[in-house]
């Protein structure tokens, strides 16, 4: 284990010491993200990052500073939506942080927008993947039972590769 | 394929006495702020000074730049590039407080500049690798 996660791992035994560290990073995190978002979209500029989600332009050089800390959620939902991107908040266990300080990097705050996500690609017929995966299963029955058995729990698929 | 960034190497000012009074002065604060710098300082660290808007604020004087802590207490912290190799490397020169938009001490940012000097003229004896203080 890398020393960086040694030394967090060490710290974080101290309640008081984690929530103050992890307060940091959250913020950091969303203001770093927000940037690193905007640079992605053909280096948008704040301005027009601004006028995409009806705010002003210094409104986002403020929260793309990473000492800002009066985040609200309905602020992050406007520059979701005008990145492209979805808001995701939830609880986590301490043990992400760790995963997530060590990986701090541009490439890691980068998200695809709707239109370019592997899971909604266009296939070179027309059709997004899972279309594609809906239609083999009603057209191709050998292609069909490869995947039924890989969605069926392992014993049942256990006893019709036995059959 | 992902770009891993390359690291900065964070040094401490050493005093005459030999005394890391930056370790000194981590000492005095809290420690959720300690958490707060510590958080800072790795980014620093592993990403660089251009990632995070904000990580470093300027001065008046053109070589210093401080970290800012937020706290009970405005805690800031002034650093420098370099000053032996600027593309790899920060000093952490002085530790101070701020209080009503005023620091405290008042100089603190030409003390920064001073140590800044001591190091650039002998970075051998005044200064040493950081030291992370939990």
């Amino acid at each position: 284990m890398s020393e960086f996660r040694e030394n967090l791992k060490r710290e974080f035994q101290d309640e008081d010491y984690r929530y103050a560290y992890d307060e940091e990073f959250a913020n950091s995190r969303m203001a770093t993200q927000i940037k690193v978002i905007r640079q992605q979209r053909n280096n948008m500029t704040q301005a027009e990052l601004a006028k995409r989600a009806d705010m002003m332009q210094s409104r986002i050089s403020a929260l793309e500073d990473i000492n800002y800390s009066a985040w609200s959620i309905s602020t992050l939902r406007r520059i979701a939506r005008a990145l492209g991107v979805r808001l995701v908040f939830k609880f986590e266990s301490w043990g992400k942080l760790l995963k997530e300080a060590e990986a701090f990097s541009r490439e890691v705050l980068e998200v695809d927008p709707f239109e370019t996500d592997p899971a909604f690609a266009v296939t070179t017929a027309g059709e997004v993947p899972a279309q594609r995966l809906a239609k083999l299963s009603i057209d191709e029955p050998e292609t069909k039972s490869v995947h039924a058995l890989s969605t069926q729990r392992p014993a049942e698929a256990m006893g019709r590769i036995g059959q | 394929m992902i770009e891993f960034p390359r690291r900065w190497v964070l040094f401490d000012y050493v005093d005459s006495r030999g005394v890391n009074v930056i370790k000194e002065w981590l000492l005095t604060l809290e420690k959720t702020e300690r958490a707060k710098l510590n958080r800072k300082l790795e980014m620093l660290e592993r990403n660089g000074p251009d990632l995070a808007t904000g990580l470093l604020a300027g001065t008046k004087l053109r070589h210093i730049d401080k970290i800012r802590v937020k706290g009970r207490v405005a805690s800031r912290l002034m650093v420098c590039r370099g000053p032996i190799n600027p593309q790899e490397e920060f000093t952490l020169l002085f530790g101070a407080k701020e209080r009503d938009r005023k620091l405290v001490p008042p100089d603190a940012e030409q003390r920064a500049e001073n140590h800044r000097i001591e190091v650039e003229n002998n970075p051998r004896e005044r200064r040493t690798l950081h030291e992370r203080v939990s």
